[in-house]
């Protein structure tokens, strides 16, 4: 499904954090959202899972308005993977996985075959059904994050919002979450810290600043050094070969002349 | 990743049999404890003649009812005494365990219960307003009206403290309990200490929970709120799971948590508001139940709540019997024997292995 951002503008507590966003993202294609902290990624993303009303714009999956959907038709089209999940009261892979089924079934009753099914299918996708028994709460940061993948692949939702999805990750993981990720065909949104794999997965790049769309096009026309050092304030080059290029980054050269730090004042500097 | 099964995994299936096992036991001792109260107290009655007596009564043209077999006096300790006070145990412990599993989950705060919306507080100033002033002069209401209306008020000035920008926010809602709970104790503090020394007994009486002065008629409102209690937290089971992860997780399982929240709110207090207001602030059950059922067969809400429900039940009906009995003729009122009898047992429960899976390690 089309996903459509028309001049997105949210503010938190009164502040603006993103500013006339618009950005289109095809069906089936994967678009990654980079930029630095702060810049407004994930807020803007936010407004994707309704965690947040944007002030003024649209948000538009298949040319239907996300926040004018009940919440649980909002949750059957997008899915979200979420950096972490806070369970004061644990729960176990298997029922965090299967909550993903909330938004399709009803509040209460048993859980279907067909439920189980999927989640047996999204664990062992992710590689987490030898976790299943096990309490969320005992994981790793990474076997966390995968959980939340397989989460998110149960709810089987057309488009799938990833909020820095590699966090956590070991190297082999990182890679094989995005191969997962491309390989499912849906919609995908991700808002990545890591350049290199923008540049590897990503059908577009949309780069954020101050809240900003600065730039919005295929990857290696975006994430060129001009752009990279406007956005994040480092020197990068590119490497490798033309099919499997790599960036490498350098901080900015011009910032040796930093300021000297001031002096503490005391009473002592007080000269009659 | 793990090689290909025709079966789903089904990690969840030995602890609904679990589940189903110990509901089954606890149904089992509900029945049991019921007939056992009835046949405990000053009027010999026979456990047999309990529950001839009760199911004479709710089933007409009984034999045993009109043959003599039992007395007037017997009838009268078991029909109009006895099995009130055993149901009302057994209300008050299921509402309050209910209500401290949602208030639980509604500020996903282990340390949540009951009364930390300042419910029992806001109960007591009625009912201490009552005691020390009289009826007559708030209004003509009876003790358990005034109860419930402070318990409603209370939770409502909760509700309207920590609402913010359209939505609840937990850490609102505890904060401000915290703080009207101890606005609310002051006044009945003031109340206590201020009024005739013969009013006192009676305000540590109500204080402390009891449930000496059940009558039939008294169980009428929280056998409604349970049964909706009940009702409508079953309907919400998944959505309580969702709502355990997070507000921004449930969102995006398509749950809305700021009105869910209001929504558990309200049945909260209402579970709360009418216990309290007929047994008085009855402590613990709300806060342990719900813990125990959570170690005995995890977090999820379908399988947790029907325990804490039963075993709220349970509990609260085995401790009216000691309450009754350890030291009879004399009655030790029901808070302190909660809080004897459970907090050592949920003392050694907490310490067991089964508890870490419950969260209770970290």
């Amino acid at each position: 499904m089309r996903v459509d951002l028309e001049d997105v503008t949210v503010a938190i507590s009164g502040k603006d954090i993103v500013h006339a966003a618009s950005l289109t993202v095809e069906s089936g294609s994967v678009v990654g959202l980079i930029g630095p902290n702060g810049s407004g990624k994930s807020t803007l993303l936010r407004t994707l899972y309704r965690a947040v009303r944007p002030r003024k714009g649209t948000v538009l999956v298949d040319g239907i308005d996300v926040h004018a959907l009940s919440a649980r038709e909002a949750a059957r089209t997008v899915a979200v993977m979420l950096q972490d999940p806070q369970t004061d009261f644990d729960l176990t892979v298997h029922e965090l996985v299967l909550l993903g089924r909330a938004p399709h079934r009803a509040s209460f009753g048993r859980d279907s075959a067909d439920d189980l099914r999927i989640v047996d299918d999204a664990m062992r996708r992710v590689g987490v059904t030898s976790l299943a028994d096990r309490m969320v709460a005992t994981l790793s940061g990474g076997q966390r994050q995968r959980v939340m993948l397989a989460r998110a692949l149960a709810q089987q939702a057309p488009v799938l919002v990833l909020d820095e999805p590699s966090n956590h990750l070991d190297i082999r993981h990182q890679l094989e979450l995005m191969t997962i990720v491309r390989g499912l065909g849906c919609t995908v949104i991700a808002a990545l810290h890591d350049l290199n794999l923008a540049l590897q997965y990503c059908d577009r790049v949309v780069v954020l600043v101050d809240g900003r769309i600065l730039a919005d096009g295929p990857p290696d026309a975006v994430l060129t050094g001009d752009v990279i050092r406007t956005a994040f304030a480092v020197e990068a080059r590119l490497l490798g070969e033309r099919e499997d290029p790599v960036l490498a980054f350098r901080a900015l050269s011009d910032r040796r002349t930093l300021t000297a730090p001031s002096r503490t004042r005391t009473e002592r500097d007080i000269r009659p | 990743m793990s090689s290909t099964s025709l079966t789903a995994v089904r990690p969840g299936r030995r602890l609904e049999r679990r589940t189903a096992a110990i509901c089954t036991v606890l149904a089992i001792a509900l029945v049991a404890l019921t007939v056992l109260s009835c046949a405990v107290g000053v009027v010999a009655v026979t456990p047999v003649q309990a529950a001839q007596t009760i199911i004479g009564h709710l089933l007409p043209g009984m034999p045993w009812m009109s043959d003599g077999s039992l007395t007037p006096l017997q009838d009268q300790a078991v029909w109009h005494f006895r099995l009130p006070r055993a149901l009302l145990a057994g209300f008050a412990g299921a509402g309050l365990a209910l209500a401290g599993a949602l208030m639980q989950v509604t500020v996903r705060n282990p340390l949540a219960e009951p009364y930390i919306l300042g419910v029992s507080s806001g109960a007591s100033v009625g009912a201490v307003a009552v005691i020390v002033w009289g009826s007559a002069a708030v209004g003509g209401l009876s003790l358990n009206i005034a109860a419930f209306i402070g318990a409603v008020l209370a939770c409502a000035c909760v509700a309207v403290m920590a609402q913010k920008d359209g939505a609840l926010s937990p850490t609102r809602m505890i904060l401000a309990g915290v703080a009207l709970g101890t606005l609310f104790s002051a006044i009945t503090s003031y109340l206590t200490i201020s009024t005739d020394a013969q009013n006192v007994v009676g305000v540590l009486f109500f204080l402390l929970g009891s449930v000496s002065a059940a009558t039939m008629s008294s169980l009428i409102g929280p056998a409604i709120a349970l049964a909706c209690g009940v009702i409508v937290a079953s309907f919400l089971a998944r959505s309580l799971n969702a709502l355990m992860t997070g507000d921004e997780s449930a969102t995006s399982l398509g749950v809305n948590p700021t009105r869910l929240r209001a929504l558990l709110l309200i049945l909260a207090s209402l579970l709360t508001g009418t216990v309290v207001s007929v047994a008085g602030g009855i402590g613990f059950v709300g806060l342990v139940i719900p813990h125990i059922a959570r170690i005995a067969v995890g977090a999820d809400h379908r399988r947790m709540l029907p325990l804490t429900v039963l075993g709220g039940a349970v509990f609260l009906m085995l401790a009216d019997l000691l309450a009754r009995t350890v030291a009879a003729p004399t009655e030790i009122p029901l808070g302190i024997l909660t809080a004897f009898v459970g907090a050592p047992f949920f003392l050694w429960l907490m310490r067991r292995n089964g508890a870490d899976r419950a969260g209770f390690g970290r």
